[in-house]
């Protein structure tokens, strides 16, 4: 059973195709990059996995399950089970970086003591145990990012996606977060989908890229 | 810097004065108006009812206000857009037109009483307490869900998005939106506190005892300036509490959750709730909104009482018509070079200039009235007192900070560089700003414009104080028939006043619909 699945998926906007007949697959721990120019349809795909899209014609299956098909979305995005980490990371500025990681596990319903536990693990991963009463706006660029990856892991997601997260940092920042993504999924396994438009990126962070071109998926 | 002479001349000089000739009492120093005043037990029992008033009002305008800015912004709601607009109506007109509908249906020769023999009990709660907290709150409810649904769409769809992947829409709205979008709920809540507690026409149609009225009484059946501003000294400290409070508001958050991003917000699906909310919503508004309106058409719609209006107050509306006109054109240049100003911060103690702006706004128009009356009221400024350029000159003071803000809304959306580009290429002032900025924020001096309209067009307390006589406005002259005129002249009078507003305002959206529509 793959993790993530395209059938055949078809988004148009305004009469344009932005994605058309799209199919692919991505197995359980895999780490797969999404490559494509600007307006190829990246964004779009990891939105459709997301759940904030339903894709017009196709189907998208998370898990094995079909979670949206032809224009309707079956499962929602917080029954997807899936981390996401967004270009410009959307971290609540109203709260902590600890109850930016609680919120997602107050929302599975599990204990104060589990969370404090789960939050605390996730934390020293990406070493940022000390900030944990801190807010976002007080953090540098690359605490943040590392914030916004200990967010989408905290809830043990089935993959994690990301979104061009590294696109507004400069090239030495870029490459210790990308080494330090590399750790955690060493260390954790979880499935990664990552959306980009830098060849480095691709090359240094996929072990299986899918190209975009034309609104297809012309090279896996 | 003209442009904060102006303010300062307009809006603070009659301020200081009305402060120091209410401590200049025959020829000497003395805090003889204050003392009698504020050692008055009345004076106490009128702030007391302004601001249950105002707490009521506030609290009724916040809930419905805060929801339906939700519902209009957020949800897949039908009509969404439609409903906003019905709701935002009677921010168009003063708020006695809603009062004199309400009288029209509740009152003891109203619609209700000839069905039901209640007029007795139904006219008391008019006119007491939450009589005037159902008028005062339809209208400054618009306040609210204006900002809410400004504050709403505003927002990053991805700080939604990033909580949508982990939880229901009933736990991102309680946890990420409303918390992200608590400052604009809050400097809704203050202003329309504020506006409540210095509001005068619906109260003193409803003869509800609160301050602003008792204060006019004060100024204008006893002439006594000293005492007047005495009694003003409360609720300026309430707007200045109410202003301090707004500042810390804005600017005491140490986050930002807006941008400047095209992508659109997920819409809440309402699902099988859709028609049963559609339903309450309709309901709602036909009680705040239609309901009023229903009463003031069928008692006025009359061809008698409507040629009876337009014979007795047919000049003062052209006169409000064209003073409005003329206010609104000069706040909209004010405007525009206030906000310049605050934009560029081109001169040292750019933020007085905005809070004294604010300030004017936000201070009931009797207390301001009465200090321009102070400044301008001797025989050598009489060849301004005694013209409509009095009243004009009030307007300005009160609704600067509503043009400002609004010319500074499009100013936000520009980048910097595109003045800079322009200083570049060697153009001066002159030609920056009315070369390229005057053109770039078009939209936002029209919107200044209209909105400074409908305001200064609805205004009753500064045209009942600082209108020369003979030259009244539509609301005056309104105020004025109350006394002794026909109920179907008054709700004549007010149909009149509601068309006066949306006329103008329909020929403008028309206009600018067809300007915007590529040939």
């Amino acid at each position: 059973m793959s993790a993530i699945e395209l059938q055949k998926v078809w988004k148009t906007y305004g009469g344009r195709s932005v994605v058309s007949h799209l199919s692919f697959r991505i197995e359980k721990g895999e780490r797969v990059t999404i490559h494509g120019p600007s307006g190829s349809g990246k964004t779009t795909v990891l939105r459709m996995l997301a759940g904030f899209l339903a894709p017009d014609e196709g189907v998208v299956l998370i898990g094995g399950q079909e979670v949206a098909a032809n224009g309707k979305i079956h499962v929602g995005p917080e029954h997807r089970n899936l981390g996401m980490v967004f270009q410009d990371l959307a971290l609540w500025p109203h709260l902590t970086v600890y109850q930016n990681l609680e919120f997602a596990l107050k929302a599975q319903g599990l204990t104060a003591d589990v969370r404090r536990q789960r939050i605390g693990e996730v934390l020293a991963r990406v070493r940022l145990d000390e900030f944990s009463g801190t807010y976002p706006a007080r953090l540098s660029g690359g605490q943040q990012q590392r914030v916004a990856i200990a967010r989408a892991l905290v809830a043990q997601p089935l993959a994690l996606l990301m979104d061009e997260p590294l696109s507004n940092l400069d090239d030495d920042l870029k490459d210790e977060l990308c080494t330090h993504l590399l750790d955690l999924h060493a260390q954790l396994g979880f499935t990664l989908v990552y959306v980009t438009h830098s060849k480095e990126e691709m090359r240094k962070i996929g072990n299986r890229a899918i190209l975009l071109k034309d609104a297809k998926g012309v090279s896996v | 810097m003209a442009a904060v002479v102006v303010l300062a001349i307009v809006g603070l000089l009659p301020l200081c004065l009305m402060v120091g000739s209410s401590l200049w009492v025959d020829g000497s120093l003395s805090s003889r108006n204050y003392v009698e005043v504020l050692g008055n037990a009345r004076t106490w029992i009128l702030f007391r009812n302004s601001l249950v008033l105002a707490t009521l009002t506030t609290a009724v305008a916040g809930l419905a206000g805060v929801s339906l800015g939700i519902l209009v912004a957020r949800t897949d709601l039908p009509f969404s857009s439609s409903i906003a607009v019905v709701f935002s109506l009677p921010l168009l007109f003063p708020p006695y037109i809603l009062a004199v509908g309400w009288f029209e249906i509740l009152g003891r020769g109203g619609i209700l009483a000839r069905w039901i023999p209640i007029g007795e009990t139904t006219s008391r709660w008019l006119f007491g307490l939450p009589g005037a907290v159902l008028v005062l709150g339809s209208a400054f409810l618009p306040i609210v869900l204006l900002l809410t649904i400004t504050y709403l769409r505003g927002m990053n769809p991805s700080l939604e998005q990033a909580a949508r992947l982990s939880a229901g829409w009933p736990a991102v709205l309680r946890r990420i939106t409303i918390p992200l979008i608590t400052p604009g709920i809050l400097l809704s809540l203050v202003l329309v506190f504020l506006l409540s507690m210095g509001e005068f026409g619906a109260p003193a149609f409803l003869r509800i005892d609160v301050f602003p009225v008792a204060s006019f009484t004060q100024s204008s059946a006893f002439y006594n300036f000293g005492a007047a501003t005495a009694a003003a000294m409360p609720l300026i400290a309430v707007v200045l509490a109410g202003l301090l409070m707004i500042q810390r508001i804005l600017h005491g958050r140490a986050y930002s959750f807006r941008w400047g991003g095209q992508s659109t917000l997920e819409r809440i699906p309402l699902g099988r709730k859709k028609p049963i909310v559609l339903l309450a919503v309709v309901v709602l508004a036909a009680i705040l909104v239609g309901v009023p309106l229903a009463g003031v058409l069928w008692r006025g719609s009359s061809v008698a009482a409507l040629s009876d209006a337009l014979q007795r107050a047919g000049e003062s509306a052209i006169r409000s018509f064209v003073y409005a006109g003329l206010s609104a054109t000069f706040l909209s240049v004010l405007g525009f070079f206030v906000a310049y100003l605050v934009y560029r911060r081109s001169v040292a103690g750019w933020w007085s200039v905005d809070a004294l702006a604010l300030f004017l706004f936000t201070l009931p128009g009797t207390v301001l009235g009465i200090g321009l009356i102070a400044l301008w009221n001797h025989p050598s400024t009489n060849w301004i007192y005694a013209t409509p350029a009095m009243l004009m000159i009030g307007f300005v003071a009160q609704y600067a900070a509503l043009s400002s803000r609004i010319v500074l809304a499009g100013f936000s959306q520009m980048s910097p560089s595109l003045e800079e580009a322009a200083e570049v290429a060697g153009a001066g002032w002159f030609r920056r700003v009315f070369g390229i900025l005057t053109p770039l924020v078009r939209p936002a001096l029209l919107a200044s414009w209209a909105v400074t309209f409908v305001f200064c067009l609805r205004d009753v307390a500064l045209p009942l104080l600082l209108a020369s006589p003979g030259r009244d406005t539509l609301t005056a002259r309104t105020m004025t028939l109350m006394a002794n005129g026909s109920s179907e002249l008054i709700a004549a009078l007010c149909l009149l006043a509601v068309l006066l507003a949306l006329l103008p305002l329909g020929a403008i959206g028309i206009a600018w619909r067809l300007w915007r529509t590529p040939a």
